[in-house]
């Protein structure tokens, strides 16, 4: 053991972490999502397994990972199996540079948000090579859409986090937050949290931006023929994606893991970060299980004509004020 | 996806949307010919649970067809159930008691209001909504249990007899029914709030899939959708059946004819619907629920009758013609749902497949009832 | 009224018969009896008067096949039946779905329970049943075959022929009370 450098044992116990800590994620949300939609259409949700069902999604991971994954036919297998990996794993590897609490941090880099950014377009590829290599037209119907859609609503979140960025002039996560300290950016910057809020509602796919699984339409869109643990996998992939949206809005705008003094306050910052990674997460589910869905080109109108405008003006202005 | 024969417009690729897909209510199949997003033509296919209600009417005695009523249409059974006997009863001479008069008008329009909330359900289910559906079914639930406790069954009701009805209502279905209506009156608000205010809803179906009153008339188009377009078309009204002129209520009328316009038809239907069953609450009066001549075994004498009365959906007709024997001779059903769907075929032309999901669900379609 | 005004029209297509009906017994106020030539007029009189169309339906009948056309009108009351004849062995009708478009589907419907061929119909194939289906279900068996004669009604007969009466066993069925709602209980 001494022969390993402690650079390495600290990245293997980080990303053990992360991945331990991205999975038990899922699996509360799952059961979060679950039980806020029984909530809020006035039943129960699961109460079967465990103390108010609170096992039900462990059962449910272990049924999908017992499952077959079936290959229909004539579908391009190679890329039908890395879809799945491809739309879990950036997802994850995103987590190792967001600061939980001054301490709880897997890697500070400079480049942190560029980072995640990078990673978290990947997400498209990976629904493009799903729709694409199922052999079937409503995962490419749904596919098509997603890539329009992801790719539109990249620039508007950009231009709302560019704007943060230029009152911090670092690209480090951790100084993002320390940059907050006397004044979180969302009363500084309100127009661009409500921008990246909604562009980042497009971009994790969820109602009311669900064009790419748009059920009613699309049957389940892309993932229409993946089942077992490659769709488990996209479902974790979602969910990864919600914490992380949730992560990037409460670094950015929410402060971070500031919070009324607790003991230990340079790990149990993380706490605060936590609550308020949820507290984004179940407005998400909040909205999704209230809004009827939009419609492609009404989508498409939304950014190009509204969200894209507001953000360059938001980000003038930010400009300007800096400036003077 | 690149198999079957080049094209001369490569990027135009069919795509066959059913029998089994979530948004065909049933099995409805719809192949569709796309560019891109954009649909060029669409054709229905029918059939898949075809039955031949018509000639399992001609080969059993009329009573015993009041059961297949109930299968025809699951969504609004006592509509039907009105129908048939009503037609029977016009063809052969039977009269019902007023009791009974009241009784069927409040049932057949409870079982209106559930069909439109099972309709509202599923049709914001098809814009994406999942919650609506929930609260709908909740409302319908209680509507069902009523319906319950005067016949038993909970959607394939076969209550209505020639004469009457089979079951007297009792004082507890009268008080859980008013109960019922003052609690579908606080729900309106609340679904004018959650639904019909809400932003993305409206641009979902304002002005998408517009029927006009030519089209409408051209293809036979009733009910809801036909008074969405701006025609003040009531079987109830128009062609006074039953005892509904005693009642007073109105007919709720679009302007443009589009899904928007079809919502809040129904959305006005259903409050008048309760006006009419407050109403008839009022006014029941004491009596038998059975004519004293109703025959156990029917002969009615040869001849032919058309009666319709308003299905949830539109006009539902039925032709008998009797030969003087026990079964009709030809029972021929007209049933609204059929002819609604045909228009799809003109209207799905240039719109978004979105659009079309929306369309049918503004349509109302119940698959059994078009398939027959 | 619309139920006078249309007479003259349809007595100007020189229909094989036209019949004032009674409208409370039989539910429409005309019935018309028209030859392969007049039907397409009959139809264009029909769009022109605003009328909408009902249903196309076939009856088999002892000597012939005969179509019905049901077309209703929304501002006024009044029904017209059309009806038409056509032999059993080669039956053909000139469609009108050319100017009702919603006749389409009921006479593809009428082309698969009857076999009627409806001659200029764009797109006549099966509807309801299998594409492949070659059986004609609602044509009837010689035996239950009736003249059009015995199905039209007579005014001397009884409507009612039977008078046994329904046992009234429903008197004492005990019904059971109406399932509180869950909503209810709750509030309580």
């Amino acid at each position: 053991m001494a022969l390993l450098p402690p650079e390495f044992i600290r990245i293997l116990i980080s990303s053990v972490l992360i991945v331990s800590f991205v999975f038990l994620n899922a699996m509360i949300l799952v059961y979060i999502e679950r039980k806020v939609a029984g909530h809020i259409q006035r039943r129960p949700g699961p109460m079967e397994v465990g103390p108010h069902g609170i096992l039900q999604t462990l059962i449910d991971g272990l049924k999908l990972m017992g499952k077959q994954i079936i290959f229909p036919d004539n579908i391009d297998k190679p890329l039908f199996c890395i879809a799945p990996l491809l739309a879990f794993v950036p997802a994850v590897v995103a987590f190792v540079v967001i600061p939980f609490s001054p301490k709880l941090q897997a890697v500070d880099l400079d480049m942190g948000i560029i980072f995640i950014l990078a990673l978290a377009s990947l997400n498209v590829l990976a629904i493009l090579l799903a729709g694409w290599s199922s052999n079937n037209k409503y995962s490419l119907i749904g596919a098509m859409r997603s890539v329009a859609q992801n790719i539109a609503y990249e620039i508007p979140m950009l231009l709302s986090l560019l704007a943060v960025l230029f009152m911090t002039n670092s690209l480090s996560m951790k100084s993002i937050v320390e940059a907050q300290k006397p004044l979180w950016f969302i009363v500084v910057q309100p127009v661009a949290f409500l921008i990246y809020f909604i562009a980042s509602l497009a971009e994790t796919n969820r109602a009311p931006f669900d064009l790419p699984e748009a059920e009613s339409e699309l049957t389940a869109g892309f993932h229409t023929e993946y089942g077992g643990m490659a769709y488990g996998l996209f479902y974790l992939g979602e969910y990864a994606n919600m914490v992380m949206v949730g992560a990037i809005t409460t670094t950015f705008f929410l402060g971070g893991w500031s919070g009324p003094p607790l003991p230990y306050m340079e790990y149990s910052g993380a706490f605060w970060f936590l609550a308020k990674v949820y507290f984004i997460v179940f407005s998400m589910i909040w909205f999704r299980w209230t809004f009827p869905r939009v419609r492609f080109d009404q989508l498409m109108n939304f950014c190009w004509k509204i969200m894209v405008p507001f953000g360059l003006v938001n980000l003038m202005i930010t400009a300007l004020v800096l400036k003077i | 996806m690149n198999q079957g024969p080049a094209r001369k417009n490569e990027h135009i690729y069919t795509l066959n949307m059913g029998p089994q897909h979530p948004s065909t209510h049933g099995v409805l199949r719809i192949i569709l010919e796309l560019d891109g997003e954009y649909i060029i033509t669409a054709e229905p296919v029918l059939g898949y649970i075809h039955r031949m209600h018509e000639k399992m009417g001609e080969n059993r005695p009329y009573p015993r067809f009041i059961a297949n009523m109930s299968r025809l249409d699951y969504v609004g059974p006592m509509l039907y159930n009105h129908l048939f006997t009503a037609a029977v009863e016009k063809l052969s001479g039977i009269e019902v008691p007023p009791r009974a008069e009241h009784v069927r008008i409040i049932t057949a329009e409870l079982s209106r209001v559930a069909s439109h909330l099972l309709w509202m359900g599923a049709f914001l289910m098809d814009l994406g909504a999942f919650t609506p559906i929930l609260y709908t079914f909740d409302d319908r639930e209680a509507i069902l249990d009523l319906l319950e406790s005067v016949c038993g069954a909970r959607i394939t009701f076969s209550y209505f007899r020639f004469g009457g009805v089979c079951n007297d209502i009792s004082a507890d279905f009268i008080e859980g029914t008013r109960a019922f209506i003052k609690l579908l009156r606080t729900r309106f608000p609340m679904y004018e709030k959650l639904v019909t205010k809400n932003i993305i809803f409206e641009k979902r179906v304002k002005d998408i899939g517009v029927i006009t009153p030519e089209m409408a008339r051209l293809y036979g188009v009733t009910g809801p959708a036909l008074r969405a377009s701006g025609i003040s078309y009531d079987v109830r009204k128009n062609e006074p059946y039953s005892i509904y002129p005693e009642f007073e209520f109105e007919i709720p009328c679009g302007e443009n004819g589009d899904c928007f316009d079809r919502y809040i038809v129904r959305m006005l239907e259903m409050e008048q619907s309760l006006r009419i069953i407050e109403q008839a609450l009022d006014k029941i009066p004491d009596g038998p629920v059975m004519a004293k001549h109703a025959p156990l075994k029917l002969h009615p004498a040869p001849g032919e009758t058309y009666f319709t009365v308003e299905s949830a959906r539109g006009e539902a007709g039925l032709l008998l013609i009797s030969d003087g024997s026990d079964t009709p001779y030809r029972l021929k059903l007209r049933t609204p749902g059929f002819s609604n769907l045909s228009v799809l075929e003109e209207l799905a032309k240039g719109i978004l497949l979105s659009d079309l999901v929306a369309i049918m669900g503004s349509l109302d379609l119940v698959i059994p009832e078009i398939d027959r | 009224m619309l139920i006078e005004d249309i007479k003259k029209e349809l007595e100007e297509l020189k229909p094989e018969s036209l019949e004032r009906k009674n409208y409370s017994s039989e539910g429409y106020h005309w019935d018309i009896t028209l030859s392969r030539e007049t039907l397409q007029d009959f139809a264009r009189v029909m769009n022109r008067n605003k009328f909408f169309i009902e249903d196309v339906c076939g009856v088999d009948l002892k000597e012939d096949l005969q179509v019905l056309y049901h077309f209703a009108h929304t501002g006024e009351l009044c029904r017209i039946t059309g009806r038409i004849f056509t032999s059993k062995n080669t039956p053909a009708i000139p469609t009108i779905s050319n100017i009702f478009p919603g006749a389409d589907w009921h006479e593809r419907e009428t082309f698969d329970f009857f076999g009627i061929c409806f001659t200029g119909h764009k797109n006549l194939k099966h509807l309801l049943l299998p594409e492949d289906a070659d059986i004609t279900p609602l044509r009837k068996s010689e035996s239950e075959l009736k003249s059009l004669d015995d199905l039209t009604r007579k005014p001397s007969q009884r409507t009612l022929k039977s008078k046994l009466m329904w046992p009234v066993v429903f008197e004492n069925y005990k019904r059971r009370p109406p399932v509180k709602h869950g909503r209810e209980e709750k509030k309580s």
